[in-house]
């Protein structure tokens, strides 16, 4: 298994597509800080702060889900056309050590991805925004803690689907159907079923998005809510834990070409 | 010689409705380098993945090195090298890096192996340049330089020198036979099958999912030695001589006014002096060889045996 995710990791390291990929994302943080000091240098403008820059990614949480989802595509860099899989199966390495240790170099390479990211937006924050200093740094803190399962559980639906589909266009559409379609269709649904409705809380990507708190008048995240943060870890495992029995167990029976 | 190194026992496999291998059984033993013959869709690469573990098998039992659970046939796959079809390799990186993913996959843990084979498959000048760039025959040797980073005993080859071209097809075989000295046992499929025969000590035979025949090269020597072209008048006539009178019964009659015989070619005279008794005009009696593609179409009825 460690062998099998020291070779994944080298072969990230040396994937120029994922170099790109990263830099774009530096780019969009930097645009995005540079837009904040640009506004508030030519207008009167109220949310050059720390507090507006970082509650732009963590308030966001749902959309990273699917950032999750590019960033797999990148990680498995077309597995599907290259076919070097076969080759690990035929030096003997089981199916499982296959799936799973693919599985770990990619969430690996994510969360390292993800803290670089936060560590740049932050420090560009810090340099050029005015300080809010209402607690912004410890709320990032707190939804990455909770974004942590849901990732986890984001990267596993997408794991299943490029392991097992002969296609990674396939692949992605039924990745991004389980992630970001299913609970658009729940949540319309559950406007008139209780079931579905009570379901559709469940999903990830809607536990990762902000609600209305019709009482206070306010958008809140679910893992401030009273017991969400449990609820997000609940909901984070055990869709990790469904995917990935289902996806190993497809592995095991289908054909590596 | 006694050790067996690959035993394939009733192997069926089907994809849909399709019976891609029929019961097949093979034995592969320590030294050999058996040649697998056959046709396209005859289901040599599908034995070919079963024996890798890219495809689980259906029905039958694989054995390697006399290991024969699921555990310990994974175990034993470390001791394989395997080229199935073409090479799979990642399209934006070198040759040293792609067999550096592989080595490191692998749990190889001399560094200096990775340089050895690329020179060994002779790429050690690639340097910077990415697979994707690479040619046909490159990216071949490539391949075939993967199926020997860990130094196999068993080497499993199935279309090995595809795309290569003669001067590399000369490389291949000398490596091949050079490997094979050093004690390695090797399990191949070509098309080119006049290349198969300088190399392989063993041959089978699949036809449509069917193992139809297994022999050593010797023995295929032997029944490919010759065969006896008959030109005649009338081949109708002859041929019911031959079958009735002389009791023969592998023949073949060609359109042209010939008869290829197959078997008691030393009878020649004896056919001769019988052609003559029943009136037929003899115009040449001559001895040929055949080759192993000649063979093949016999054994899967190519040919129309009177």
């Amino acid at each position: 298994m460690l062998s099998y995710i020291r070779s994944e990791l080298f072969r990230f390291f040396h994937n120029k597509k994922l170099y790109l990929l990263i830099g774009s994302l530096a780019v969009l943080i930097a645009a995005m800080v540079s837009a904040l000091v640009f506004f508030e240098k030519t207008q009167v403008f109220l949310n050059a702060t720390t507090a507006f820059a970082l509650g732009a990614e963590y308030k966001s949480m749902h959309y990273l889900l699917v950032l999750i989802l590019v960033l797999s595509m990148y990680l498995d860099d077309n597995e599907h056309r290259q076919h070097t899989m076969k080759h690990s199966a035929a030096f003997g390495i089981s199916r499982g050590t296959i799936y799973l240790a693919r599985y770990l170099s990619q969430l690996i390479a994510a969360a390292v991805i993800y803290i670089l990211m936060n560590i740049l937006l932050t420090g560009l924050s810090s340099a050029f925004l005015q300080h809010s200093n209402v607690g912004e740094g410890a709320e990032l803190l707190r939804a990455m803690a909770a974004g942590l399962p849901l990732f986890l559980a984001a990267l596993a639906v997408s794991h299943c689907f490029l392991m097992n589909v002969e296609s990674q266009t396939s692949a992605a559409t039924l990745a991004i159907s389980v992630i970001l379609v299913l609970p658009s269709i729940m949540n319309l649904l559950g406007k008139r079923l209780d079931l579905i409705k009570e379901l559709a809380y469940w999903h990830p990507y809607n536990l990762a998005a902000p609600f209305a708190d019709m009482e206070n008048q306010v958008m809140e995240l679910t893992w401030n809510a009273a017991g969400g943060m449990g609820h997000c870890y609940l909901s984070g495992i055990v869709c990790t834990l469904i995917f990935t029995a289902a996806g190993l167990s497809a592995f095991r029976r289908r054909e590596i070409r | 010689m006694s050790n067996r190194i690959l035993t394939v026992e009733n192997i069926t496999q089907r994809y849909g409705q399709t019976l891609a291998l029929d019961d097949v059984s093979i034995c592969l033993r320590q030294g050999q380098i058996y040649g697998l013959v056959g046709n396209n869709g005859a289901g040599k690469t599908t034995l070919m993945r079963l024996i890798t573990g890219q495809t689980p098998i259906q029905k039958g039992e694989i054995g390697l090195f006399g290991c024969r659970t699921a555990r310990e046939i994974r175990a034993m796959r470390r001791r394989t090298g395997a080229l199935i079809e073409a090479p799979g390799f990642f399209d934006d990186m070198t040759a040293e890096q792609n067999l550096e993913y592989f080595r490191l996959q692998f749990g190889i843990k001399e560094k200096k192996v990775v340089r050895d084979t690329l020179e060994k498959a002779g790429l050690s000048d690639t340097r910077g340049k990415r697979y994707k760039n690479f040619s046909l025959g490159m990216k071949q040797r490539l391949g075939i330089g993967l199926a020997l980073l860990n130094t196999p005993e068993f080497l499993i080859l199935d279309e090995p020198i595809n795309g290569l071209d003669p001067a590399g097809i000369v490389e291949i075989r000398n490596m091949l036979l050079e490997i094979h000295r050093s004690g390695a046992t090797i399990l191949i499929t070509s098309h080119i099958l006049s290349e198969l025969s300088n190399v392989a000590t063993h041959y089978g035979f699949l036809s449509r999912g069917r193992l139809l025949e297994q022999v050593s090269a010797g023995e295929l020597s032997d029944k490919c030695s010759t065969y006896l072209d008959i030109a005649v008048d009338d081949v109708r006539k002859m041929a019911e001589l031959m079958k009735e009178k002389l009791h023969l019964s592998r023949f073949e009659v060609a359109g042209d006014g010939h008869i290829y015989l197959y078997e008691r070619m030393e009878e020649a005279s004896a056919i001769n002096r019988e052609a003559v008794l029943e009136g037929l005009k003899l115009r040449s009696i001559e001895n040929h060889s055949i080759g192993l593609e000649d063979y093949y179409m016999n054994l899967i009825g190519g040919a129309c045996h009177a």
